[in-house]
């Protein structure tokens, strides 16, 4: 069964369609607003004459390229394909800036195949016992996880923690726009029946990125020039052996924090790659030197987002439960073909499980050969001038902010996060953390509406039952360490102002 | 130094300031009959943690505008910048290109916007007029036929569709 699964997958149109899905899901996902969710929506109606496994393999082909791509545009100009690679952007581009631009692209390739390998053998040995585990997640556990991933706003905040939180509860406050949880009823909207469903988080994130940052160039006194030398030559596969046993801890570290992350529905890719960025950071002996361009912070953020792809098919496959848009989308693929997702899907339909494990891997290493291979034509990019490049890619925005809905509000909504963006970089407010708030909020609020109607209103639950209890601690000692740094820091320069102030 | 001290204090009072008018706004949210936690609680809980924020931010800019000597400049508002006459007229000329979308079409209204907003970037870039509008005309008929034709992504086609 197993032997005939795999076989299944190296058929040479089966192959055909894995290597082709595989690149026109990197270039999806390379373009700001084009999501690897648009990607599979749009090529499922084109998997309706082939056989299942055949089909499958196109769908499962873009999902793994439309994930790694969104690292081509996070790297050499700074605005994230997906929201998966926002934290690739942190030490990516800085490296891309210093002409290290083939160096930061092989680091980012490797560790996405090796993420995505990571969360595949988890799929492979331990999907069915993982699955029972995060079915057993109920509100107390996801306002707990949320709640704990926010404080890794401290580790994104750049100088100001205070900033950092302003930050933060400012996406917090943008996410209430529109239907409130449980009730349903338009709460800030303004009057505007278009606010109803709230804000996007596409549009938002293209408007931040893309347009602040040609807001940003707009205002330069020279005109931008090209970004940087477009080097890609490098030795081997751009870092040592040394340094690649050095990050051993961070990569099975980000692996496993993509792969839980992936696993626990309605969290995913747009959240894990900060998450393991901020804990790389935090446990790093130089974590000052994460956001100049070090290799640490691209093997968190790469081998996270690319592990959660493994990790989300395992509740898709094991419960027929879809952990986000694209898994969901995917499982309507399947059904289409016949196939139900579900406890009994290894039971009856076991090669083809098989074959889907098999597909996952054959795109990952496609997606390893392909991305090497468009290497040399990616960094060209760089070579463009920034006042040629900049305009166009303003237009791709627009094509990717309209294209979500078909609608012209979401284009606006990009604008205005654009000159919010451009705002905060003016104040000196970080941008991650208000992304962080903004996709944290909504689960925060949900799931604590959600437990205290469960609970009928008691907080004790929350506390005493296990997971959530030792999550909540954790978040606890996080919070009181980073006080206390902040502490120090804070009477540090007190003493050294005080110093200053008697010496003048 | 003084500037970056200014920038604080205005961030620090408008934070002050969003959190009174999401506090005041959040007793409009409709809600179910009296609950604890309703609709309006994540609201307010937002409303005053801007009031926190927003103090303690005002807080550490006066005590380092008191020790001015230790306070750090920020290198990063170094004099590079080319004043905010083009940044307001890319957020017009960006507005205009939305605005006209659905009038224009999508490879018209792109073509002028890439076309225009190349030419406030250039700066002191050479300007050639006949490049620029060949890249601008060529990369909105491309990205139009690749995305409506082979992605079937809808775009607006305009009075000229």
């Amino acid at each position: 069964m197993i032997i005939s699964g795999i076989l299944s997958v190296f058929t040479f149109k089966a192959l055909a369609l894995i290597f082709g899905g595989t690149v026109v899901g990197i270039i999806i996902g390379a373009v700001p607003g084009l999501t690897v969710t648009m990607g599979v929506a749009l090529f499922l109606p084109v998997t309706f004459g082939m056989s299942p496994i055949e089909g499958i393999s196109l769908l499962l082909g873009l999902y793994i390229g439309g994930t790694a791509g969104g690292l081509i545009s996070a790297i050499l100009l700074k605005i994230p394909g997906t929201p998966a690679s926002v934290a690739t952007t942190f030490d990516g581009h800085p490296m891309a800036a210093r002409g290290e631009a083939g160096r930061a692209l092989s680091i980012s390739i490797v560790y996405s195949f090796l993420g995505g390998m990571f969360s595949l053998l988890v799929l492979f040995f331990i999907a069915p016992p993982l699955a029972s585990v995060a079915l057993q997640f109920g509100p107390y556990e996801y306002f707990s996880i949320a709640v704990f991933s926010l404080t890794m706003v401290a580790g994104l905040s750049g100088g100001s923690l205070t900033k950092g939180l302003i930050a933060a509860t400012l996406g917090m406050s943008i996410a209430f726009i529109g239907m409130a949880p449980i009730t349903a009823f338009p709460r800030f909207t303004f009057g505007f029946n278009a606010l109803d469903d709230g804000i996007g988080l596409l549009p938002a994130l293209i408007g931040l990125f893309a347009v602040s940052q040609l807001l940003e160039d707009a205002e330069e006194r020279n005109d931008p020039g090209t970004g940087t030398a477009a080097n890609y030559r490098m030795k081997g596969l751009g870092f040592t052996m040394k340094e690649f046993v050095a990050n051993t801890g961070n990569f099975l570290r980000s692996s496993a924090i993509g792969t839980g992350i992936g696993i626990l529905p309605g969290l995913g890719a747009a959240i894990c790659n900060l998450i393991a960025y901020g804990v790389a950071k935090n446990r790093s002996k130089e974590p000052e030197k994460f956001g100049t361009g070090v290799m640490d912070g691209i093997v968190a953020s790469e081998t996270s987002n690319s592990a959660s792809t493994g990790g989300a098919m395992v509740p898709l496959l094991t419960l027929g439960i879809p952990g986000d848009n694209t898994t969901a989308i995917l499982l309507g693929g399947f059904m289409i073909h016949g196939i139900t997702p579900g406890p009994l899907l290894f039971d009856s339909e076991g090669a083809l499980v098989y074959g889907v494990f098999t597909a996952l891997m054959v795109a990952n290493l496609f997606m390893l050969f392909a991305m090497f291979g468009g290497m040399r034509f990616f960094v060209r990019i760089l070579a463009v001038p920034k006042h040629i490049l900049l305009p166009v890619i303003m237009a791709l925005c627009v094509v990717g902010a309209y294209g979500i809905n078909n609608r012209l509000f979401d284009v606006w909504t990009m604008l205005a996060f654009g000159l919010i963006g451009w705002l905060m970089k003016k104040a000196a407010l970080p941008v991650t953390p208000l992304l962080l708030g903004f996709i944290l909020g909504p689960i925060i609020e949900v799931n604590l509406r959600r437990g205290l109607m469960k609970s009928h209103e008691s907080v004790m639950p929350f506390v005493t039952e296990p997971i959530s209890g030792v999550i909540l601690l954790l978040t606890v000692l996080v919070v009181g360490y980073t006080a206390l740094k902040e502490y120090r820091k804070f009477r540090g320069e007190a003493a050294l102002a005080g110093g200053q102030a008697a010496s003048a | 130094m003084p500037m970056t001290i200014n920038r604080d204090i205005v961030t620090g009072s408008l934070t002050l300031a969003l959190g009174a008018v999401i506090f005041v706004a959040s007793f409009g949210v409709k809600d179910f009959a009296a609950t604890g936690v309703g609709a309006g609680f994540m609201p307010r809980l937002a409303a005053m943690l801007f009031a926190l924020l927003g103090s303690v931010l005002l807080l550490e800019t006066w005590r380092s505008r008191r020790a001015v000597g230790a306070a750090k400049a920020d290198r990063r508002a170094a004099p590079r910048s080319g004043g905010l006459g083009p940044v307001l007229l890319s957020a017009c000329l960006m507005a205009a290109y939305v605005g006209l979308l659905n009038v224009l079409g999508f490879v018209v209204a792109s073509a002028l916007y890439v076309f225009c907003q190349t030419l406030i970037l250039a700066k002191r870039a050479p300007r050639r007029y006949v490049l620029f509008a060949v890249i601008a005309v060529v990369t909105s008929v491309a990205a139009y036929n690749l995305f409506v034709r082979a992605f079937q992504v809808m775009l607006p086609t305009g009075v000229f569709g």
